[in-house]
């Protein structure tokens, strides 16, 4: 007997937050969030059957291998990680995609980006940040580039964005650059968000339904 | 003429704050194919001037499989179907080895700014092939293409990337380690180009 059992009252993953609160709060609509929690429990289960994504399941889900490392991969694992516990759990999950439904706000957009490019932190891009992004980007890609043309990429695309000229960028030096380069946000919005329930559907009933080996708290 | 302009395809691939590393193409066949319709007397107009999209260091970030979170979200394991290629000539150099390629294999051009659309004629498993070559200009002295394919089957996709697209652009661009693992894999296999570091 057992897991087959669907009760109401059914243990769920840790980080749990209820449909129509995450609804409420985010981008997402309760189907919505429905359906992300059928893809949260897949992605939360793939390695370490513990209902939290760790990083390497995370690295799973994007290269489809749990090996290597991938500083991008990194910052955006930390960022929705907001309790900073080592794992995203499904209400982190769910708040941190908001920010990349098409419909999400481009102010969100645009911070979360910040965030994600500010390696250390410091409430600034600097430019040393931006030339080691680079350098990974090229190095992830296997491509080439000589030290000078990074160099000039790094430093032209630094002075337009770095208006005030004192060697970093700020959040609003940012905002700016971002109002004259929609682009540099392109990453910040996944399409898929937007078919959600069809990708994953979940039927409200089943949903309460976990599977042999579910979570036990 | 106007008819084409204003056709849904056109505007759907050049959302700026969306256009690279999305699936701004149609899957739709028929979007393909009415943008090669000969009914949209596509003859009479012009190609528009190439004119790459000029890249910036958050661009070029920007392009990171780690930040491209649809990954996600795909529930099969097909494989992106899209290559990477970095080369010091000029832009009009590289759409014209694309042109070549092109007539070797009868596939029809369009080309618009910095992309270069290629449209097979044999009906294959999913219909007609169709690639997208996308320029972008890193420096003046450098650029990155991404070719992708917009319709048809992944496996003929593969096909003409390796015994027509890669040779021809060999001689133009990098040749890179990864892509010449990526040459001889066979398809769905996961890709490890984006987590090795190499000490080139």
């Amino acid at each position: 007997m057992g897991c087959a059992s669907s009760s109401k009252r059914r243990r769920r993953a840790p980080g749990y937050e209820d449909p129509a609160v995450l609804a409420a709060q985010t981008s997402f609509t309760v189907n919505e969030v429905e359906a992300l929690y059928e893809l949260y429990k897949k992605l939360s289960f793939s390695i370490i059957k513990d209902g939290l994504i760790h990083k390497e399941e995370f690295q799973l889900a994007l290269f489809r291998t749990s090996k290597g490392a991938n500083l991008f991969a990194d910052r955006v694992f930390d960022l929705f990680d907001l309790k900073r516990n080592g794992v995203i759990e499904f209400g982190e999950f769910v708040r941190s995609l908001s920010i990349f439904h098409p419909k999400a706000s481009e102010s969100d957009k645009t911070k979360f980006a910040f965030k994600l490019y500010d390696l250390r932190g410091t409430g600034y891009i600097e430019k040393e940040e931006l030339r080691e992004m680079v350098l990974a980007l090229l190095d992830e890609s296997d491509l080439c580039l000589s030290d000078s043309a990074v160099e000039e990429i790094v430093d032209s695309t630094f002075s337009q964005a770095d208006t005030n000229g004192d060697g970093r960028i700020d959040p609003r030096e940012w905002e700016e650059f971002v109002k004259k380069n929609p682009a540099s946000l392109r990453n910040m919005s996944l399409p898929y968000l937007q078919d959600i329930t069809t990708a994953f559907p979940s039927f409200v009933m089943h949903s309460e339904v976990e599977d042999c080996g579910g979570i036990d708290k | 003429m106007d008819k084409l302009i204003e056709h849904p395809w056109f505007k759907k691939g050049y959302k700026p704050a969306v256009m690279l590393g999305t699936p701004r193409s149609s899957n739709s066949l028929n979007d393909v194919q009415a943008a090669f319709s000969t009914d949209h007397k596509e003859a009479e107009e012009p190609d528009s001037p190439l004119k790459p999209v000029s890249l910036n260091a958050f661009d070029i970030i920007s392009l990171s499989k780690g930040f491209d979170l649809s990954g996600l979200f795909e529930q099969n394991q097909e494989q992106k179907a899209s290559s990477r290629f970095m080369t010091h000539k000029p832009a009009s150099a590289i759409v014209s080895k694309l042109e070549q390629i092109a007539e070797t294999e009868s596939f029809k051009v369009k080309k618009q700014d910095g992309l270069v659309k290629l449209q097979g004629s044999k009906e294959g498993r999913k219909g007609q092939l169709a690639i997208d070559a996308e320029i972008f200009e890193v420096t003046p002295s450098c650029y990155v293409v991404e070719v992708k394919k917009s319709a048809g089957d992944t496996l003929e996709y593969e096909r003409f990337c390796k015994k027509d697209l890669r040779p021809s652009l060999k001689d133009i661009c990098w040749s890179t380690q990864a892509e010449e693992k990526n040459a001889s894999l066979p398809p769905l296999t996961p890709s490890s180009k984006s987590i090795t570091r190499n000490a080139i």
